[in-house]
């Protein structure tokens, strides 16, 4: 079973009088394994908050359907085993940390101590302990992010759903919260993640989806999507002839070619060698071989740039 | 079941917390205070009793004398009440609804296993209920003082806490619908006090406009709005009547109305269904 699956899900915004229309998603369909750590990734606009309102039922999908933990998302007793971190949540200021998880928490199906000792141990684990007595709106961004997350996890939740955790939040902060969130991981939970920060998303996801407007461009491991660019700079000693840039195996792969090296694109490492042994036959002597590792931030916005014509985000 | 009532307790919760309680008890203890000047001026209930009655033609023992001061009294003051009691629930809810919608907020509650129609039950009882205390306190304690100071108990009196929150909860009921379609406590706000303070009195006197104009567009324009609004008006007068022990009652106005409730309370649920947040 998978944790989210989604079938052509689109979504147009109406404006004020039924003009101005906004496609803010269109046949998206997506899926998402059970236990895995999910990094939705795209500019802002993309429609990463929407299709998380959507799966949540907060948002009336314009067409197709979609699953969460097995059922329907219409069904919203399913949501008795989700957590859910909005982008820019705003509790209710004049409850202090305790009582926003005391609150949140009542809808479960906990008991009360039950409720009670799960409270103590995420005020624990949100390192938000000895400000639990306070009210929200004496919080800064960052407290408000960790009660936010536990508030999310409240009632022990099977899939997690968190838009933008880590924003505007310090650096420290963001590896806590990055933490918690493997620890999540660990415990067997799902993690639905959506960032417009590739960063954040590289270094815990499983399986990352890129959208632009409305659209997933680029799907698969952060692995698959970071190695699909690999690229080498090859430095060399002798004279690189016309023939052999011009070659069935050369002429796409190689560019920027220098006296003393170039680079090279290669889908595999048969390709490589390849490559490579070509140039020995060349009488070529190849002093280093360094690859360039592209960051998902550079595919990335790559993929963003080719999809626009070259316009940045 | 359980749902509904952890977002009536926070209702209050949230009502404590924005003061709107306290204002809501300090307006109804001046209102108290103004009633109590008022009595502490006049006479006994028996003079008032006897000018109450002036045309009685049989001699009245002096309990009925008294008994008839206090309805006369209490027949004066539920009109008034019903302004300032509607008028003060009106400030005290109107924000409860538009508040939930905010951005960031009800995201949080559509998050938590509550449907949509749950959610907004809840939130409308709880208003409800808010504005059901307070009523309480205002009428109560003007029923206790009138008693106090006359003893004498009119039970009848009592039964407009009952007519002023009917009459609320449908006003209510229109304040959540454009609550939930304007996102803002502004337009109910403004609404609900033309309805209190412009169309009933104005509604109140429809006969008599209607004998200055033989226009039936403006005929029809004012009976439209009279089945559009609560008929406060009316249920003042049953409230009144019944206080008075008049016999012949007629109820209607409280089906209309009630059915009233009904139309906007589906509309509310209707759109806040079909609502993007
Ligand atoms: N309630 C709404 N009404 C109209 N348009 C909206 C609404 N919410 C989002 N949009 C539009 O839908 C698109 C996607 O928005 P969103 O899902 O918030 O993107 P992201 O979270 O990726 O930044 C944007 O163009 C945004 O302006
Ligand atoms: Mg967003």
């Amino acid at each position: 079973m998978f944790a989210v699956e989604t079938e052509n899900i689109s979504k147009i915004y109406k404006g004020a009088f039924g003009n101005k229309q906004i496609h803010a998603l269109s046949d998206m369909s997506l899926s998402v394994e059970q236990g895995s750590f999910f990094g939705l990734l795209g500019p802002n606009g993309a429609g990463k908050t929407t299709i998380i309102k959507i799966l949540l039922g907060i948002t009336n999908p314009s067409g197709g359907s979609a699953k969460v933990l097995g059922q329907d998302i219409s069904n919203y007793k399913l949501k008795k085993k989700v957590g859910f971190l909005p982008e820019n949540h705003r509790f209710p200021p004049y409850l202090t940390g305790e009582q926003v998880l005391k609150f949140f928490g009542g809808f479960s199906d906990m008991s009360q101590p039950e409720l009670k000792k799960r409270i103590d141990y995420l005020l624990d684990l949100t390192k938000m302990n000895d400000r639990r007595k306070y009210k929200v709106k004496t919080y800064s961004k960052g407290m408000m992010q960790r009660i936010g997350l536990a508030q999310a996890m409240v009632n022990d939740p099977d899939l997690i759903f968190l838009d933008e955790p880590t924003d505007g939040v310090d650096p420290i902060g963001r590896k806590e919260i990055r933490d918690m969130l493997l620890n999540l991981k660990d415990q067997g939970k799902t993690i639905f993640l959506n960032s417009h920060l590739l960063s954040e998303v590289e270094l815990v996801a499983d399986r990352v989806a890129i959208i632009d407007k409305g659209k997933i461009i680029k799907e698969g491991t952060v692995k698959e999507l970071t190695e699909t660019e690999k690229e080498y700079k090859i430095t060399f000693a002798g004279h690189i002839s016309d023939s052999f840039c011009n070659s069935e195996l050369t002429s796409q792969r190689i560019d920027n070619i220098h006296t003393d090296y170039f680079t090279l694109k290669a889908e595999d490492d048969d390709r490589l060698n390849a490559v490579i042994d070509a140039m020995r036959s060349e009488g070529l002597l190849i002093q280093g071989i360094v690859p360039i590792k592209t960051s998902l931030e550079d595919s990335f916005i790559r993929l963003i740039n080719t999809k626009n014509g070259g316009v940045s985000q | 079941m359980k749902n509904i009532w952890i977002i009536i307790k926070y209702t209050f919760r949230e009502a404590l917390a924005k003061k709107i309680m306290i204002t809501f008890l300090i307006l109804s203890a001046l209102t108290i205070i103004g009633f109590g000047l008022a009595f502490s001026l006049m006479g006994d209930a028996a003079g008032i009793g006897s000018v109450s009655q002036p045309n009685a033609s049989t001699p009245q023992s002096s309990t009925e004398i008294i008994s008839a001061g206090v309805r006369f009294l209490e027949y004066g003051f539920v009109a008034t009440l019903f302004v300032i009691g509607l008028f003060l629930s009106i400030f005290s809810t109107a924000g409860l609804v538009p508040d939930l919608l905010k951005k960031g907020n009800i995201d949080l509650f559509l998050s938590k296993p509550i449907s949509k129609f749950e959610l907004l039950c809840a939130k409308y009882l709880g208003g409800l209920a808010i504005v059901f205390v307070n009523i309480v306190f205002l009428v109560g304690s003007i029923w206790l003082m009138v008693g106090l100071k006359f003893s004498f108990w009119e039970t009848s009196f009592l039964l407009s806490i009952a007519s002023i929150t009917f009459v609320f909860a449908t006003l209510y009921a229109l304040m959540t619908l454009l609550g939930i379609l304007t996102k803002s406590p502004v337009l109910p706000i403004i609404i609900s006090f033309l309805i209190v303070i412009v169309l009933n009195p104005l509604l109140a006197m429809r006969s008599m406009l209607y004998d200055l104009t033989d226009s039936s567009v403006v005929k029809g324009i004012f009976e439209t709005f009279y089945y559009l609004i609560p008929q406060a008006n009316e249920i003042v007068t049953i409230s009144q009547d019944s206080i008075m022990g008049k016999a012949d009652i007629v109820y209607t106005p409280i089906y209309t109305t009630a059915a009233l409730m009904i139309v906007y309370l589906s509309l509310s649920f209707f759109f806040f269904k079909k609502k993007d947040f």
